[in-house]
């Protein structure tokens, strides 16, 4: 049986439905997508290095902050939290894609926290979109202008 | 399988959070159960009552568990969560979580179910922190 067909095993034990594909028609290259809590991960592997692996999620980044410049910024802040994960913009800075990689020591160990994994990459993957969205910055530079147009006298 | 079936729009609630069931009806009650992330849950209806579903999920207690305090534990969860149910079965030592409903269709759960998944989730799984077991032991 190849990694693949193992974590896909894995997956459809613990209840869930896997579509599995190879990545760019490489046959030792196989991308497993599955969908937990309302959130679609994929879990890229190797036939050639099957103890390591690449879990990817996707965000849409709402319209109406797009346009801001602190997106970048923003995930780098979360990088630094979350150092295990990497977040990378898509799709014209439509969404972005928090991706860990995974080293494990053997399949079992994989499979043992493989949901812990998982709930610590949607944590970061959350934490950004609130971030992202965060309005406290907008409301802080009111508040500034606020104090010094009240500075002035009548 | 038996006409009557009201459960089927949760079926398709479970296919849409991307998950597998199974079903096992009898004569006077439906049943499904499904996994997620591992954990079991269910989702049960009856036959003469279409206006009612129940969905849920128990785990054992732990063996060195009090069960005094799983019963005050239980009882603060009930005021303070929205929807879930806690109740502690002495007899057979386990705790189940569970979410009772009238409904007029169960389309009406559809666009819900996935926080109601996480009603259960959450609930159980503060109620084995508070417990002193983060990980809830297989029922």
């Amino acid at each position: 049986m190849t990694t693949a067909e193992q974590i896909a095993r894995f997956l459809e034990t613990e209840g869930h439905r896997v579509e599995t594909s190879p990545i760019d028609g490489a046959a030792d290259l196989s991308e497993l997508v599955f969908r937990t809590r309302g959130q679609m991960f994929s879990i890229s592997v190797s036939e050639l290095e099957p103890n390591r692996y690449t879990l990817s999620t996707a965000y849409e980044i709402p319209e109406w902050v797009r346009e801001r410049s602190h997106t970048v910024e923003a995930l780098g802040d979360v990088e630094t939290d979350f150092p295990e994960t990497r977040f990378i913009l898509a799709h014209d800075d439509t969404i972005f894609v928090a991706t860990v990689e995974y080293q494990a020591v053997d399949m079992d160990t994989f499979f043992k926290h493989f949901w812990n994994v998982v709930s610590r990459l949607r944590e970061a993957g959350n934490s950004a979109v609130e971030r992202i969205v965060d309005r406290s910055e907008s409301k802080a530079a009111a508040d500034k202008f606020i104090r010094q147009f009240m500075k002035g006298e009548r | 399988m038996q006409g009557n079936d009201h459960l089927s729009p949760i079926e398709g609630a479970i296919e849409e959070e991307g998950l597998l069931f199974t079903r096992d009806d009898d004569d006077e009650a439906l049943r499904i159960t499904f996994k997620s992330e591992g954990d079991r849950y269910f989702v049960v209806g009856y036959r003469d009552d279409p206006n009612f579903v129940m969905i849920g999920s128990g785990w054992a207690l732990p063996s060195d568990s009090d069960f005094a305090n799983a019963v005050s534990i239980a009882n603060a969860l009930n005021v303070r969560k929205k929807f879930v149910k806690t109740a502690i079965w002495e007899e057979e030592c386990d705790a189940l979580f569970t979410i009772e409903l009238c409904i007029e269709d169960a389309e009406e759960v559809r666009p819900n179910f996935g926080r109601l998944l996480d009603a259960l989730r959450d609930t159980a799984t503060e109620f084995f922190a508070a417990l002193g077991h983060d990980e809830p032991e297989a029922p």
